[in-house]
């Protein structure tokens, strides 16, 4: 497995205020898998997405990422897993408004303090449809281009473990679908895995599987793959976990 | 409660840092400004009672002789005013220190400027919604008035109560604005104080009166649109010079250069100081626009060639210094304005020191001196235990200031001359005689003599005219206990015109001066053991040359203490606001920062990525104090060579301006440590989150 979670749980607030988020999740994300998480606002999609990253650390429960296991590693450790086997996409903020999309792209290498492979910032670039724009600054990029770069930046390390957090939540419904498009064929091209989380189901209908988060807990059985996967089932498994 | 009441105090305590950063920037400056108040005023209080520290008082010519000057050329001499000549190092050195004083104040103002500048654009978003909530534009532009009214009130207070410590502190360590005698007493000019804190507090209310005024015009639905990225927040402090400005500031620059010979004419020397003075705060205002400019260009060009570290600090870094480098223009315009000033004063402290070595080289280096307290004559026994191989010059006493003059037997003179191998000093003695006067280089300045002309000297005991055998500092010094100025002012007489003197000054015998024939001119001397049997009497003062110059120097060092502990304030406050800065920016590029840690950035390396931004403040800060500390300098040398007497010369120890970069690196090296620990420890998961 790509990724493998168990019995996650993480709470905040103190006292009589806090609240548990998640509630013992398990979940399983298989190579060249796109699951997609679906669930209302504040069920604990992000957080969950934090905890797979490595960017938050939960009360209990594990995750492992390709066999390593982050829980219980210190943030520098986290961090260099991080660096090294996932990448991230995000609805807002993902470029660094300073550097041009060439170097956004090229950011990850310089993170790793590894040689810039600039053949391959300009080839994901490229991949992505942005190679005539390398050289813009963020400022000069539509929403949906910037989307754009934040993916060629994701996957130029080539990473085993993508994760998104509504990465068509703020793109018209065009670019949305290429998104969708291009990291179904990257999946497919390069064995990463996609963990996904969307309120569109038509996004999600394109997913491999469909998991529902309600109450902080995929609840048993509610999955949807395979041939029970389109946006009517989507609908209809929505409606009936009362999400 | 009005809305101001409601949130101008929660939204101070929420940028607390910044709030803390204001206050203590009028402070700070408040403070600054008020010791120098108080100092000065007791200082002028200390000295209120002799015409020579008091420039009020005329000088008194009753107890002393009277002098004469002619001309050979029987053109009228061009004198000096004695009063103008007496006080104008100091009353120039008064104004300096007033000056200096204003540039703490000038950052603190900076700081409350950008600070309020950084807040109020922060807040663009919170009042689009209060506005879109039915909040008029008075209304939340007292909000602003408010915090600001909350921060100068804090601050003008606590810089009064400040000043009032800083002032005991620099009185007990021998500090005042003229450096010639210690304030035992203080009192504050409590009504001065306060106007000058109510000047500081008023900095914080206009300082929020631009942002203000921006924001309350701003598009409110454009505002309230959805961001994608956190740099387009930027747009409120670029600001980039105009062409006007690149060409308007050299050629006024270019009309005054032609036009001061005129105003130097036409001026006194302490209306052309402060003329001067006033030019250059307006050009260190002018050059403050053009920072934002050469923090880019410059900085740009620097941050390639110096800034090293971790290659994604390096290169965001970089691409900050490229596309937002106006931002850091604040802080780079706070550290080049302190450390430039730091740079001059040192350049000039240097020269002085220069002047005092050079006149030591002359007159000190090669003798002792043996004083009495100006009562009494050397005892004989004194005289007596001086080694026989040693020559001795024997000196009247002189007569009062303002018009020192002493008597020296012509015959002691030639022995004494010979005896220190020194060929101009033997052949001014043979040239010396009954008829014959030496004039101090000070006093032929003052008298508008030269070799040749006539001196009159005359009191109640006769009168004599004599004639100008040398300008010269090398023969008739003796050190006193007097201003080092004043002491250098002096004539020497033959022995046979001493009854003239005589009202007023001790017989000859009253000093000494010791030479030791064996040793060529500029040799090395231990006089140890030839004074130290002579201290037999507590009035009896023995003294190597080497050693007033010593002493000297530590004076000068001690008169320009007061420009160092103002501009060491100065240095905090712009530590303040290079702190203030970097954690404002931390704070406006918290989802930047999330987003690399996202990306994997350890917290390691983004604590080096703000260290890096700092020593760059603080490289090209300290680079721009440099180019402008040097003419900075060069003037102040200028100045004081065109209002003083002292024969300053120019010179740029290439360690000044290497430690006036490492200094200001380091400044803002350590300003930046809060702010990187701020950084490193942000939580990623929460910065990245959606608004």
């Amino acid at each position: 497995m790509t990724l493998t979670v168990r019995g996650l749980t993480k709470s905040y607030g103190l006292g009589e205020a806090r609240i548990a988020v998640l509630r013992g999740v398990d979940l399983d994300v298989a190579p060249g898998e796109l699951c997609a998480v679906m669930g209302p606002s504040g069920v604990g999609k992000s957080t969950l997405l934090h905890l797979v990253a490595g960017l938050d650390e939960p009360d209990d429960g594990t995750v492992e990422v390709l066999g390593t296991r982050l829980t219980g590693l210190d943030d520098r450790a986290r961090t260099l897993i991080r660096r090294d086997k996932i990448g991230i996409v995000y609805q807002f903020f993902n470029l660094v408004s300073n550097l041009t999309a060439l170097e956004n792209v090229l950011l990850p290498f310089y993170i790793a303090e590894v040689p810039p492979d600039r053949a391959a910032a300009e080839r994901a670039l490229e991949r992505v449809g942005m190679g005539q724009r390398a050289q813009h600054l963020p400022a000069q990029l539509s929403g949906g281009e910037m989307q754009l770069v934040s993916i060629a930046r994701a996957l130029v390390r080539k990473p085993a473990l993508l994760l998104a957090d509504e990465p068509t939540g703020n793109v018209n419904v065009a670019t949305g679908r290429r998104i969708l498009t291009l990291l179904r064929e990257v999946l497919k091209e390069t064995g990463s895995s996609l963990l996904m989380v969307t309120h569109n189901p038509e996004d999600a209908a394109r997913a491999d599987r469909v998991v529902f988060m309600r109450d902080g807990q995929f609840p048993e059985a509610s999955a949807l793959s395979g041939e029970a996967l389109d946006v009517a089932q989507i609908h209809a498994r929505l409606r009936e976990l009362g999400i | 409660m009005s809305l101001g009441g409601f949130l101008a105090k929660k939204n101070l305590l929420a940028d607390r840092f910044a709030t803390a950063c204001m206050v203590l920037g009028v402070a700070l400056g408040t403070a600054t400004v008020n010791t120098v108040l108080a100092l000065d005023v007791n200082t002028r209080r200390n000295e209120a009672d002799s015409f020579i520290t008091n420039p009020d008082i005329a000088p008194d010519f009753g107890t002393t002789v009277m002098l004469g000057p002619e001309r050979s050329s029987g053109q009228p001499p061009v004198t000096e005013d004695v009063r103008e000549e007496t006080h104008e190092d100091y009353q120039v050195m008064r104004s300096a220190i007033r000056l200096g004083s204003l540039s703490a104040f000038l950052v603190g103002a900076l700081i409350v400027f950008f600070s309020l500048a950084v807040v109020v654009e922060r807040r663009r978003r919170e009042v689009a919604l209060l506005r879109s909530l039915g909040a008029t534009s008075r209304q939340v532009a007292l909000v602003f008035v408010r915090e600001a009214v909350i921060v100068g009130v804090l601050g003008g207070v606590l810089g009064l109560l400040a000043a009032i410590p800083m002032t005991g502190i620099a009185a007990i360590a021998g500090i005042t604005t003229t450096g010639r005698s210690r304030l035992v007493s203080i009192d504050f000019p409590w009504r001065e104080m306060l106007a000058v804190s109510a000047v500081g507090g008023l900095t914080a209310l206009f300082g929020v009166l631009p942002p203000a005024r921006k924001i309350l015009r701003m598009n409110v639905p454009d505002t309230l649109r959805p961001r994608f990225l956190e740099g387009e927040r930027a747009r409120a402090f670029g600001r980039s010079t105009s062409g006007v400005t690149l060409v308007v500031v050299p050629f006024l620059m270019l009309v005054y250069g032609l036009m001061r010979p005129l105003f130097r004419e036409i001026l006194p020397s302490l209306a052309f100081f402060l003329l001067e003075s006033a030019l250059v705060v307006i050009g260190l205002l002018a050059l403050l626009l053009l920072v934002p400019d050469l923090t880019r260009v410059l900085g740009g060009a620097l941050g390639r060639v110096f800034l090293r570290g971790p290659a994604a600090a390096r290169l965001l870094s970089l691409a900050r210094i490229r596309h937002q480098g106006h931002e850091l223009a604040w802080s780079v315009g706070g550290v080049m304005l302190v450390f430039a000033l730091l740079l001059s004063l040192h350049i000039s402290t240097h020269a002085l020191k220069g002047e005092v070595r050079r006149f030591a080289e002359i007159a000190l280096a090669d003798y002792a001196f043996v004083r009495s307290d100006g009562e009494r004559l050397i005892p004989r026994d004194v005289v007596a235990a001086i080694p026989r191989e040693i020559v001795v010059l024997p000196y009247s006493g002189r007569t009062p200031f303002p018009n020192p003059v002493s008597a020296v037997a012509a015959g002691d003179l030639r022995t004494f001359a010979r005896a220190t191998q020194r060929p101009e000093l033997i052949e001014i003695a043979e040239r010396f005689g009954p008829d014959s006067v030496i004039l101090s280089t000070l006093m032929a300045r003052r008298l508008g003599l030269g070799s040749g002309d006539r001196l009159s000297i005359s009191s109640q005991t006769g009168a004599r005219t004599l004639t100008v055998t040398a300008v010269t500092d090398a023969i008739g010094f003796v050190p006193m206990f007097n201003t080092y100025r004043n002491s250098k002012t002096y004539a020497i007489v033959e022995a046979a015109v001493y009854p003239v003197l005589a009202p007023f000054a001790q017989p000859i015998g009253a000093a000494l001066v010791l030479a030791d024939p064996r040793l060529a001119p500029g040799a090395p001397r231990d006089w140890g053991p030839v004074l130290r049997p002579l201290r037999k009497y507590h009035w009896v003062y023995p003294e190597a040359g080497r050693g007033y110059e010593r002493v000297r120097l530590r004076e000068t060092d001690r008169d320009f203490l007061i420009f160092d502990v103002i501009l060491a304030l100065t240095s905090v406050l712009a530590a303040v606001g290079i702190a203030n800065q970097l954690v404002l920016a931390v704070h406006a590029r918290r989802r930047e920062i999330g987003l690399l840690r996202v990306l994997g950035m350890t917290a390691d390396q983004i604590r080096k990525m703000l260290l890096l931004e700092g020593a760059f403040v603080g490289l090209l800060g300290g680079t721009l104090a440099v180019l402008l500390g040097v003419p900075l300098g060069f003037g102040s040398l200028a100045a004081l060579k065109l209002v003083s007497a002292f024969e300053v010369e120019f010179e740029l120890p290439i360690h000044y301006a290497l430690l006036t970069i490492a200094g200001a690196v380091a400044v803002a090296l350590m300003a930046a440590l809060y702010p990187a620990r701020q950084a490193a420890s942000a939580r990623s998961a929460e910065s990245v989150h959606y608004e």
